[in-house]
């Protein structure tokens, strides 16, 4: 009976059921993988992981480099937990979305509580800090975007979890929450990765500085220096196998992440260029107000601000326990407020001139689209100012059995608006621009077949993917009505590199692909995929991804072009395709022409020299860095041609004798290369080096290795962080068993 | 010197003037608001922060608690939450919300002084 009456069997409640939530969402069977950066790794992770998170090589296109290897232990950590699940992705994308959702609202609760607890008031501040999860967990932010999720989006659970482990350590100097903190940020890298940056500046300095006031002002501790600094220490050390090829990658200049950052006029044009384009959506009353989405319970949106502006009034001199703690709602209320500014932008004049400024500091021009970056931060003060108001209010309240019934009551008005969310409408969507195409899948088994064979498809050769999508994305549909829209499922889980889409062929080749198709020259497309590298041709001609069932979007720009229904697709593949393949159900493989067909590694003719013999080439892929390439019959100059985006990275070198596989990682660490003056720019895209036969000794057969040479400092700093996961591991088992056991 | 002097003259008289008209300093300030938000269109920069400076000079004159501040972020949020139901987030809407964001940031520093 006595269970009934604590707080902790309705957390343990709640929490019970934010977890079972997500099953219901979908189907068993069903998943939802699609969006922008999709999530294929739920459905199957260790292909994820061999193609997408161990090389520094994109998967899709034309390889351009862009390091990816900050998923590398969220992955293995997704590889167990399937496991561990029956190997359902069902159960994987549900368990994950429950853990969000009840550590959201936990990480939540717990803060409220330790900085509002007082033991006179401990009933008063469990209500406050149940409230305070439930309004975070339901706001529209974090009932927003489940669906197509980015990595971005574990910020649900991640600032509070993060800023909960901070706050225990600067209280309690207790080292074993700050080993949590560092394991939940190594299993987390994405989310600590430089292409995190935004969520990570915008979230982490303001809750350490609200941190450091904490204990500096207002509880007036000393904080310890020695902790922060080893902390520090062990979280670069963790994360540096990302993060140092990330840096390096930064400084690199015309790398993506350097225009970002450094150019000026990048910073003009994607900045605040960008800054002043979004700047009429951001409105601070729909901000204040946290407008549902549910139309009919409208006012409800008024309750938080309410309670929060009675909370100021109520706070001086009416807690229960005294007055010490008054002054945190003052001190969350003033980060609350900065926040506000920095989502809204749109307070006075001065307000935005001073904004503008800020886009100049290097770096700043990451918080261009600021509504997206700021509105997890803003949601997160917004709810411990709500629970420390609501304390406030409570602590006036003398009678317990109307503290309950408020609970309860405002417990309701904040779950309402969020019911679209509980119900699952808000993840389980239609595609925009579809008709009635939903978002969840279960794979088509033919599908299944058919990717398996792309697997087994030679590396020689990149895939042209048909329909041919205006991004980056693939469409597959389902049995069942859904479809998945996301990055290619061909390059991610075949490994094979594609092109599914306009912005992975890039503009020039995009734009040159839709030419000759709509003026017909079949001959020019053939010598434009041979270029491409482009050995075979996937069709999905099922009409449910196409023709009626999309009439829009991720079609719209290339039906201007290409064939606008599946029975025109199939007749232009045989007018640009060589034969069928292979064939299961809608999904079909076609050679192409090889009479225009380039392979991957070609000698070209010099064209600064007259007659030549071209030598032969046969090569070998190790891995999607490094290749060993035999050439024979090299008895001029010739031009070694490598179908793949031009990096000055790429490098060729030359072993002394002949070899036939890899012999370690760093072979050709000290081992002679071509000069950086013979590596040029092939096709307006690709790698070429010019080689003369004194660069290889003479020789008229041997053995050249070509090698992604970013890809060595991975291993390094690699090898530093798994060294200093190893030490943390041992230091855990010392932190929570061997003291335990002291203490017994 | 003279005109020094003057000046410190004209300021104390100022400042009496101010300090023996409280009801109505505080009803041009409220007004002021007032018409800001339902009558003035467009940018209104230097009436926000003229009536806010006005506002803060009130507080350390009339001595002013942060309980009246709130009160009036009450009654800011009423008017923006009324506007917002019929007219969505209009040049209205904000305007309401604008002054409610500074009566809020005024009432926190407030209450911490006291």
């Amino acid at each position: 009976m006595n269970l009934f009456k604590t707080q902790k069997f309705y957390l343990v409640i709640i929490a019970f059921l934010l977890f079972a939530l997500p099953f219901f969402w979908l189907k068993p069977g069903e998943m939802d993988l699609g969006g922008d950066s999709s999530r294929l790794y739920f459905y199957d992770p260790i292909s994820y992981l061999k193609n997408a998170s161990l090389y520094s090589v994109v998967p899709q296109g034309m390889g351009a480099i862009e390091p990816n290897y900050y998923f590398l232990p969220f992955l293995i950590f997704l590889i167990i937990l399937k496991f561990i699940l029956f190997n359902s992705s069902y159960l994987l994308i549900s368990v994950f979305s429950g853990i969000k959702l009840v550590l959201g609202f936990l990480a939540i609760y717990w803060i409220v509580k330790a900085l509002s607890h007082r033991k006179a008031s401990d009933f008063i501040s469990s209500c406050s800090a149940i409230l305070s999860g439930l309004l975070y967990i339901f706001m529209p932010t974090m009932t927003g975007n489940w669906d197509k999720a980015l990595m971005s989006h574990n910020q649900v659970f991640l600032n509070p979890l993060m800023f909960y482990l901070l706050l225990r350590f600067f209280i309690t100097n207790n080292y074993k929450y700050l080993w949590v903190l560092l394991m939940a940020s190594f299993i987390f890298a994405p989310n600590f990765a430089l292409t995190s940056a935004p969520p990570f500046f915008a979230f982490y300095p303001l809750a350490v500085l609200f941190l450091i006031l904490y204990v500096a002002v207002i509880l007036k501790k000393k904080l310890s220096w020695k902790g922060i600094i080893v902390g520090s220490f062990l979280f670069l050390s963790l994360q540096s196998f990302h993060l140092i090829p990330q840096i390096i990658s930064l400084f690199d200049p015309g790398s993506f992440s350097n225009v970002r950052v450094f150019d000026k006029e990048s910073i003009a044009h994607e900045g605040i260029r960008y800054f002043i384009g979004v700047l009429p959506l951001a409105k601070a009353s729909v901000n204040i107000l946290l407008s549902t989405i549910v139309k009919d319970f409208g006012w409800l949106s008024a309750v938080a601000p309410l309670i929060i502006i009675l909370g100021f009034l109520l706070n001086r001199g009416n807690l229960p326990a005294g007055r010490q703690g008054d002054k945190i709602i003052l001190l969350t209320g003033l980060f609350f407020l900065t926040t506000l500014f920095l989502l809204t932008a749109n307070i006075t004049d001065i307000g935005v001139e001073f904004y503008k400024r800020l886009f100049y500091i290097p770096g700043f021009s990451m918080f261009r689209n600021f509504i997206g970056q700021w509105l997890f931060v803003y949601s997160f003060f917004y709810s411990l100012l709500f629970g420390f108001a609501i304390f406030n209010i409570f602590g006036k309240l003398k009678n317990r059995s109307l503290i309950i019934a408020i609970t309860f009551l405002i417990g309701i008005v904040i779950t309402i608006p969020a019911w679209p969310f509980i119900n699952g409408s808000l993840v389980n969507k239609v595609h925009s621009g579809s008709k009635n195409v939903r978002i969840a899948i279960k794979m088509d088994p033919n599908y299944i077949k058919t990717l398996s064979f792309i697997k087994s498809l030679p590396d020689d050769s990149k895939i042209l993917t048909l329909p041919f999508t205006d991004s980056y994305y693939q469409v597959i549909g389902d049995l069942e009505g859904g479809a998945y829209i996301g990055p290619s499922t061909i390059s991610y889980l075949a490994g094979k590199k594609d092109f599914s889409g306009y912005q992975i062929m890039t503009a020039p080749f995009s734009e040159k692909f839709m030419k000759l198709s709509r003026e017909k020259d079949y001959n020019g497309i053939k010598k434009l995929l041979g270029i491409l590298n482009i050995g075979y041709i996937f069709h999905n001609s099922d009409t449910r991804i196409y023709d009626d069932a999309f009439p829009a979007s991720p079609y719209t720009y290339m039906r201007t072009s290409l064939p606008s229904s599946q029975n025109k697709y199939s007749e232009y593949i045989q007018k640009i395709g060589g034969s069928v393949i292979f064939e299961n159900g809608p999904y079909k493989v076609y050679s192409v022409d090889k009479n225009y067909y380039l392979p991957h590694f070609y000698a070209a003719k010099d064209l600064r020299l007259d007659k030549q013999e071209l030598p032969k080439i046969v090569f070998r892929k190790i891995n999607p860095t490094k290749y060993i390439i035999t050439i024979s019959k090299a008895k001029k100059p010739y031009v070694l041609v490598f179908l793949e985006a031009f990096h000055p990275d790429w490098k060729i070198f030359i072993p002394d004798s002949s070899l036939d596989d890899s012999k370690s990682t760093f072979e050709t660490l000290g081992m002679k290369s071509l000069s950086n003056g013979s590596h040029v720019l092939a096709h307006d895209y690709a790698n070429a080096w010019h080689i003369r036969p004194d660069d290889v000794g003479n020789r008229q057969n041997y053995t050249l290795i070509a090698e992604m040479t970013g890809q060595r400092v991975f291993y390094v700093s690699l090898f530093l962080s798994v060294t200093i996961f190893l030490v943390s591991i041992v230091w855990g088992i010392k932190l929570f068993i061997l003291k335990q056991k002291k203490l017994i | 010197m003279k005109k020094q002097i003057n000046l410190k003259k004209y300021l104390q008289s100022g400042i009496t003037l101010l300090k023996k008209n409280e009801p109505v300093v505080l009803t041009i300030i409220f007004l002021g608001i007032l018409a800001d938000i339902f009558l003035i269109s467009g940018s209104s920069d230097p009436k926000i922060f003229g009536i806010l400076g006005l506002y803060v000079i009130s507080i350390r004159l009339y001595k002013l608690r942060s309980r009246l501040t709130f009160i009036v972020s009450l009654l800011l949020l009423g008017i923006m939450f009324v506007e917002y139901v019929f007219s969505g987030p209009s040049a209205n809407t904000e305007k309401a919300a604008v002054w409610l964001v500074f009566f809020i940031a005024i009432g926190i520093i407030q209450q911490w002084r006291e």
